[in-house]
């Protein structure tokens, strides 16, 4: 419904008041959101939103960072795993109250270029055309992006999706239905090493994906009666809250 | 026309291999709920998994539903690369390959431990 994986919530409940083991928890998360951008993938591509051409670019450095991430996070200590993890977790409940809109005019010059793309926005009642800018930026973003996604279980869609919009030029629809594709296969990257390495308890990782591919198919039909806007504050309020705990954690302070 | 046909492809290969990894976590529940409790505790590899599914033990079911869902976006790159292929699309074909190489060596990576 906010355009998040869902991984950067999943970890801290699992972690905080499940007192699930923090790798546990992470292969547990890079399996749901694999469940939810295989929900959300199948919703957007038959509609053109996602550009797979794009997406798959963008791909070859993400899968890179996510491996490296992967196979540092699962010899990462539990304390610094949690440290970085809740200051991760405070960008992105910043990112849930600045994140980018559909304000600006999508680039319509003629030529779209060998990633650009268009697609029938219903809700403007005409055909969006963009061209795709600053690839290298978008790459670089890309390779951090996967690398966050390893090494703490979260899709990096809160990365990607505002450098796409705000420096790439694609517009926040396309971009948000093209980092639901790519979260896939980058989540999928990092949790074959968290699964063949036994680092995935299914009593643990079974409940999560089946809750989250319940969740995401009810979120896609609830997002259109519930005010985003009210939902993304309380949601980046709980994710500060909960950040602010993580960090606490990691430094060996209990509040709960 | 031929885009369209991709993205639908791709969203089918997705939705296929969600579904089939569902039903298997949810054979695995209802076997667990019939009290087939696993005799080995988790399956711990494709060997551990092929014996539990054989004897009708959740965790075999379990390891098989997590290792479809895994497979799932593993299947989609793989129909990228086929349709940029038949499209004779060569460079976002091999962009998709080697996507695919890399969740090859990450595989390779965790079962080697």
């Amino acid at each position: 419904m906010v355009g998040l994986g869902g991984g950067v919530f999943m970890v801290p409940a699992l972690a905080l008041f499940l007192d699930v083991p923090i790798h546990q928890a992470i292969g547990a998360s890079l399996l749901a959101v694999v469940a939810t951008s295989a929900t959300a993938a199948a919703a957007y591509l038959p509609n053109e939103l996602a550009n797979i051409r794009l997406g798959m670019t963008l791909e070859t450095f993400t899968v890179v960072g996510a491996l490296a991430g992967g196979l540092a996070g699962a010899i990462l200590s539990r304390g610094v795993l949690s440290g970085i993890f809740g200051g991760v977790m405070v960008i992105v409940s910043v990112y849930l109250l600045v994140r980018p809109h559909d304000a600006g005019a999508p680039d319509e010059a003629g030529e779209l270029g060998a990633l650009g793309a268009c697609y029938s926005d219903l809700s403007l009642g005409r055909t969006v055309r963009y061209r795709v800018r600053r690839l290298p930026v978008g790459l670089g973003a890309s390779l951090a992006a996967g690398a966050v996604s390893g090494l703490l279980g979260v899709g990096g869609g809160f990365l990607k999706v505002p450098v796409m919009v705000l420096v790439m030029g694609v517009p926040v629809r396309a971009a948000v239905s093209t980092s639901s594709f790519m979260i896939g296969v980058t989540a999928c990257v990092s949790a074959l090493v968290y699964f063949f390495r036994g680092l995935v308890d299914p009593v643990t990782a079974v409940p999560v994906v089946l809750g989250v591919a319940a969740g995401a198919f009810l979120g896609s039909r609830l997002a259109q009666r519930v005010r985003s806007s009210v939902l993304t504050w309380v949601l980046a309020f709980v994710l500060f809250a909960l950040a602010v705990q993580m960090i606490l954690a990691a430094a060996g302070i209990s509040v709960r | 026309m031929r885009k369209a046909n991709l993205n639908r492809t791709i969203a089918r290969t997705l939705v296929a291999g969600l579904c089939l990894a569902i039903v298997l976590l949810l054979v695995g529940i209802i076997l667990d709920l019939a009290g087939r409790a696993s005799s080995a505790g988790q399956a711990a590899s494709i060997g551990d998994m092929t014996q539990a599914l054989v004897a009708l033990e959740p965790a075999g079911f379990y390891y098989l539903g997590l290792l479809v869902l895994l497979a799932t976006p593993v299947s989609g790159v793989i129909a990228l690369a086929v349709g940029f292929a038949r499209r004779r699309s060569w460079i976002f074909c091999s962009i998709s390959l080697f996507v695919l190489a890399v969740l090859a060596l990450s595989a390779y990576l965790g079962l080697r431990g």
